[in-house]
């Protein structure tokens, strides 16, 4: 009974993105630190704090019409992000997360066998989230959440060697207040012992800022995501290592200039996401993300994500101690 | 309870994308395809006496001074017959669209091309604040020029940067295919009747460059016998310019800089890296400033009058060495919406809709502009 419910679940979950999927218009992507997956919610229980130092590096290589890749090597974007998420949890209920960017973005053009990079750097736009558990106990978990991307990030970066404003995707930020809300369900031990399941629902209202020394408004469009995802804690050698695999989908509406749809923008993205985090004791623990697109449906023709590497190292510092981890360590 | 969660929760994920769910249609206006034949349009413009012919229909304007080489003065009407011809004199020549009289006493002549190009309203409101109409719209605006800034002939703060340099791909190595009508019909040939493509004739031999091609390189470095030179395309703002690409005495090639002047194209030469603007056809950064563009007359129209004019033109093929997908137009609706600008310009005149297709005409720096109406 339990696995057809959990079944039922997800059945429910994948319905609710394909019904997505079909339902909307246009989208999309691009400016200031990569976000899109960082922004779940925070995993530490009452009274623990924890520091999570992120390296995100997002080749973006892929030019795509609709759903078809080009064959089109001309141009690449690298975005190379350092990422520090500080949760802290408040209560059972509520617990708070911060996230601190440093972004380099970098453009590389070759042609004619000439290759041509210009980047921008600097540090980037923060985001404080807070939420709140709706269930919080050994097996599962529900949470919703919100919170504020700040226009902390510089949006006035210059070349230097022509003394222009470097073009808005190389910024490290995007000036815009972005609005963020989160839903969460974690749930252990479904269809077998220690497989657990995550699940989950993002949505990003975007605002306009100034572009060009405040000569255009640009909105990038909003985002919804939604992923799926499994892992299973494995105990080996005294370290916990839990391999993880994930579906998350992406859909972004399209972007605005001065209130107008901006044509290449927006479309619908599903990412493939494998990744293995390791706790060598309950205060410590490493991890390793590769996330790659399997599906894209994008509005006209856009440079767009091909492949993703996530690290990160993770400090855990406990009020009290906490009981799952005894069990295991 | 388990049951309520999750109930609470995917009724908060279905609340979200209910949310999400917010649609805009966009707003599109046809391009002006009236029907009606060629008309004539003989006009004075700063002192001197032009010609243009224009057709709403098969989409072409083109203009020519009206005094030839001899000093002769030239009064033209319309003569509807099949084209190329489109106009007769008072000699009882008959010209075709090319400027070539085809048939009488000046058999063999041509008249001079005006310097002259097609493009977006907005840019030519924009690019010649002030512009002249020849409907006789009168200008009512009050538009102060900025001063250049240093190093530049514009100023610089109204120079942006959208794209790496070269991150729109110029083409050096054009590959040509020669139209034939007959053949055609069997391959299936890549251009439809109605596209608008770039046409230019020298020493006889006359090459189409499609704007499907163009819009995703926007310059093609080419030569034609011993003549070099540069077409450039902007989607922007609608402006194909073709000029000599030949700079201090050897020919070089021209990219696509990634910036943009009142979002029109600014190349850069390859010789000295110097950056110009298209429309304003000089050199406006680096070593070669104030030097002028020596431009060549285009004509544009769509690929159904090019086959009109000419029985086997050779036509700019897709195999270009670059994997884009030259079905897809990237400008999407854009060349007609109406509605907004892609890029901020110094100036929006709202005489008429920001995309209509005008013809501009340049002397002595000042412009003039008729639009297809005039030719109804």
């Amino acid at each position: 009974m339990k696995i057809m419910k959990t079944i039922g679940k997800i059945a429910l979950l994948f319905l609710m993105v394909l019904n997505a999927s079909f339902s909307f218009a246009q989208g999309c992507c691009s400016g200031g630190a990569p976000l899109s997956g960082n922004l779940d919610l925070a995993s530490t229980e009452a009274g623990s704090f924890s520091l999570r130092a992120i390296y995100d590096y997002n080749n973006l290589g892929s030019v795509v019409v609709g759903n078809k890749l080009l064959n089109d090597d001309t141009r690449t974007r690298l975005t190379k992000t350092g990422l520090i998420r500080l949760e802290y949890g408040l209560t059972k209920r509520w617990a708070f997360s911060g996230l601190f960017t440093f972004v380099r973005q970098a453009e590389k053009i070759s042609f004619n066998n000439i290759s041509n990079n210009v980047f921008g750097q600097g540090i980037g736009d923060i985001v404080l989230m807070s939420q709140f558990n709706i269930l919080n106990n050994v097996d599962r978990k529900a949470s919703i959440g919100g919170g504020i991307k700040f226009p902390t990030g510089s949006i006035g970066e210059f070349n230097e060697t022509l003394d222009l404003l470097l073009p808005p995707d190389l910024q490290p930020g995007t000036g815009a207040w972005d609005f963020i809300a989160v839903a969460q369900f974690l749930e252990n031990n479904v269809f077998f012992e220690n497989l657990n399941l995550s699940a989950g629902t993002t949505y990003r209202i975007t605002t306009a800022a100034p572009r060009f020394d405040q000569q255009q408004q640009y909105k990038f469009g909003n985002i919804l995501q939604s992923f799926v995802g499994f892992n299973r804690p494995i105990y080996l050698d005294k370290a916990l290592i839990t391999p993880q695999i994930t579906a998350r989908y992406r859909y972004a509406f399209h972007d605005q200039t001065n209130g107008f749809k901006t044509t290449n923008t927006g479309g619908h993205w599903v990412y493939l996401i494998g990744g293995v985090e390791t706790f060598f004791n309950k205060k410590f623990g490493i991890s390793l993300t590769a996330e790659v697109p399997v599906y894209w449906n994008l509005e006209g023709v856009q440079l767009t994500t091909t492949y993703k590497l996530i690290g990160g190292i993770v400090f855990n510092f406990y009020k009290k101690e906490e009981l799952e981890f005894e069990k295991v360590f | 309870m388990k049951k309520q969660y999750s109930f609470i929760f995917l009724t908060l994920s279905l609340s979200i994308f209910f949310f999400s769910c917010k649609k805009e249609a966009p707003i599109i206006t046809p391009l002006n395809t009236t029907d009606g034949s060629s008309k004539v349009i003989q006009d004075d413009f700063e002192g001197t006496p032009i010609v243009v012919i224009g057709n709403s229909r098969n989409q072409f304007m083109i203009a020519y001074e009206r005094t030839l080489e001899d000093g002769t003065l030239m009064d033209f009407t319309v003569e509807q017959r099949a084209l190329p011809i489109v106009m007769k004199d008072t000699e009882g020549n008959l010209w075709d669209l090319e400027g070539h009289a085809v048939e009488g006493p000046r058999s063999g002549e041509r008249l001079k091309p005006l310097n002259s190009y097609i493009g977006f309203w907005f840019a030519w409101g924009t690019m010649f604040p002030g512009i002249e109409m020849y409907d006789g719209t009168p200008y009512t605006g009050n538009f102060v020029q900025e001063p250049p800034s240093q190093g530049w002939t514009l100023p610089k703060e109204r120079v942006l940067t959208v794209l790496g340099q070269d991150g729109i791909p110029a083409i050096d190595e054009p590959k040509f295919e020669t139209f034939n009508l007959r053949t055609s019909i069997d391959d299936g040939f890549f251009i439809d009747d109605h596209e608008l493509v770039i046409g230019v004739t020298v020493n006889g031999t006359t090459r189409i460059y499609p704007h499907a091609i163009l819009n995703w390189h926007e310059i093609v470095n080419d030569r034609i016998d011993d003549f070099y030179f540069s077409l450039s395309f902007c989607p922007i703002t609608g402006t194909a310019i073709m000029w000599d690409r030949t700079i201090n005495g050897s020919p070089t090639t021209f990219g696509v800089s990634g910036l943009l002047y009142n979002g029109n194209v600014i190349p850069y030469d390859r010789e000295t890296g110097s950056r110009w603007s298209q429309m304003k056809q000089s050199c406006i950064n680096g070593n070669l400033i104030g030097d002028e563009m020596s431009p060549v007359q285009v004509l544009e129209t769509t690929w159904a009058t090019w086959k009109l004019l000419k029985g086997s033109p050779e036509v700019l093929t897709t195999d270009t060495g670059f994997g884009k997908d030259y079905t897809t137009n990237p400008y999407e609706n854009y060349i007609v919406d109406h509605s907004h600008l892609s890029y901020p310009v110094e100036y929006d005149d709202d005489r008429l809709p920001r995309k209509e297709r005008v013809l501009g005409i340049i002397i002595n720096g000042k412009a003039k502009a008729f639009r297809f109406k005039d030719f109804e």
